[in-house]
């Protein structure tokens, strides 16, 4: 099956979200969203908590049912009533502020486990796989050590693996360094760069804003279930426009 | 026979524990209904009753021998409390743990036996085990349909012999040395499903 890319205004695209909804009750969380991301670009999105940032990378993964709208990516076409959701999910990986390693398996048990289970991929073949993932994340020595013996910062890059091992065509981050101790950021951060230089394409919820600047291509600022800014980081950083979005950067820098 | 009696009814009970934990904890109203239905009735009857119902009522319409109605009353019962033991286990498993392997791909099937519920055996051993030493003493209330178990075979010897103190305190050692093995065994049940750094794992 040759997964065949969204388009975003004529050009080839990773992921192509349209008019995306979703609604807690009466309470709308992401509110009518249109968003584009290109092939290898590195967005991140920023915006007070309780926003909905989490819940819209929720459903860019697939892990919350959508209420309007669409999304694309790589051939796998999302709606509500959530067909094709379990693909969306093989395609999109998310990592999440509090890891979820599974504590019972060692690291490259967590990172292969989906490979062979999901992709039905030989034992063997799947533990090679993540030894090389674990190896890209700078892990290579700790492969046999379970996540409660690892540090914080550890086991955030041992989720790392474990999402790559999917090979994502879009990889979302949600407040990966928010539960970590500040020596431990750093390391994250570091390996989250190097994939952004190796052309993978992400999403960051993030309020590194050293990381922004540096690594994004873009910023967004979230607010209200809606993108209220976008653009170079830069430019959304240090000249928002819109009112919210000043008071908020005004804060955080 | 004691033993059989033990053995044949907790692998019920297992089963059919498993089951009824698993439908407590599904998202079919109907299925979490009937679980939670079956398991306030069986641990609401006392187990004596049971056995007379299986026994001389069941019993009489499936045509059940003494030994198969006793293994079937004992195991039914446990059965219930089994489900709940399982259902705990597998709900103390922390949400993130199913959310990260669906954001994986998991199917549930896939998530539910590859990443949770290998997590929740560890919860679940150690009070599993001590169901198990429960269900052997109350294997002795079989006796009353005419088994020929522990109990039973001293109630025998007594109307034999009339040595009331030595044969019940006898029957009484031989329960007490199959219970203190079994703890014995629970004790490295639970340090062998420890993972190092996890849980009770910590504290070796």
């Amino acid at each position: 099956m040759t997964a065949q890319n969204p388009v975003c205004n004529g050009k080839e695209c990773t992921l192509r979200a349209r008019g995306v909804t979703k609604r807690f009750d009466s309470l709308v969380v992401v509110d009518d969203l249109d968003l584009d991301v290109m092939i290898s670009e590195v967005v991140v999105m920023m915006g007070p908590s309780g926003s909905g940032k989490s819940t819209l990378l929720r459903c860019l993964n697939g892990l919350e049912w959508i209420d309007a709208g669409q999304i694309d990516v790589a051939g796998v076409r999302v709606n509500p009533d959530g067909e094709g959701i379990h693909e969306l999910r093989t395609n999109v990986g998310l990592v999440f502020q509090q890891f979820n390693l599974f504590p019972h398996l060692t690291a490259i048990e967590n990172v292969a486990l989906a490979p062979r289970v999901v992709r039905q991929m030989d034992q063997g073949l799947a533990l090679e796989l993540a030894r090389k993932h674990l190896e890209q994340v700078d892990l290579g020595n700790k492969l046999h050590r379970f996540p409660a013996e690892l540090s914080g910062g550890q086991q955030q890059r041992v989720a790392m693996a474990r999402a790559l091992a999917m090979s994502p065509k879009l990889l979302l981050f949600d407040e990966p360094t928010s539960a970590l101790d500040p020596q431990m950021i750093g390391e994250v951060l570091a390996v989250m760069k190097d994939l952004a230089q190796s052309g993978m394409t992400m999403i960051v919820v993030s309020h590194e804003v050293g990381f922004a600047r540096e690594v994004a291509d873009r910023v967004l600022f979230f607010d209200d279930g809606k993108i209220l800014e976008s653009g170079k980081p830069l430019e959304v950083l240090n000249n928002s426009t819109h009112p919210r979005a000043r008071t908020f950067f005004d804060t955080v820098l | 026979m004691t033993i059989a009696i033990t053995v044949l009814s907790y692998l019920l009970a297992l089963l059919l524990g498993l089951g009824v934990g698993l439908m407590q904890i599904s998202n079919r109203r109907l299925l979490v209904m009937f679980g939670k239905g079956y398991v306030d009735v069986l641990r609401g009857v006392p187990l004596l009753v049971q056995i007379f119902f299986i026994y001389f009522g069941l019993g009489r319409i499936f045509n059940l021998d003494r030994f198969s109605a006793g293994v079937i009353a004992v195991g039914i019962c446990y059965s219930a409390y089994m489900a709940e033991i399982i259902r705990a286990g597998i709900e103390s498993v922390a949400h993130g743990q199913h959310e990260a392997a669906a954001s994986l791909g998991m199917t549930p099937a896939q998530t539910m036996r590859h990443v949770i519920l290998p997590q929740a055996t560890r919860i679940i051993v150690p009070p599993s085990a001590s169901e198990f030493i429960a269900c052997l003493k109350d294997s002795s209330l079989v006796s009353i349909i005419g088994l020929r178990e522990l109990t039973r075979a001293g109630r025998e010897y007594y109307s034999q012999y009339f040595v009331d103190f030595q044969t019940w305190l006898l029957v009484g050692v031989v329960y007490l040395a199959m219970t203190l093995l079994l703890t014995r065994f629970t004790r490295y049940l639970e340090k062998r499903f420890a993972v190092r750094g996890y849980g009770t794992g910590l504290r070796r």
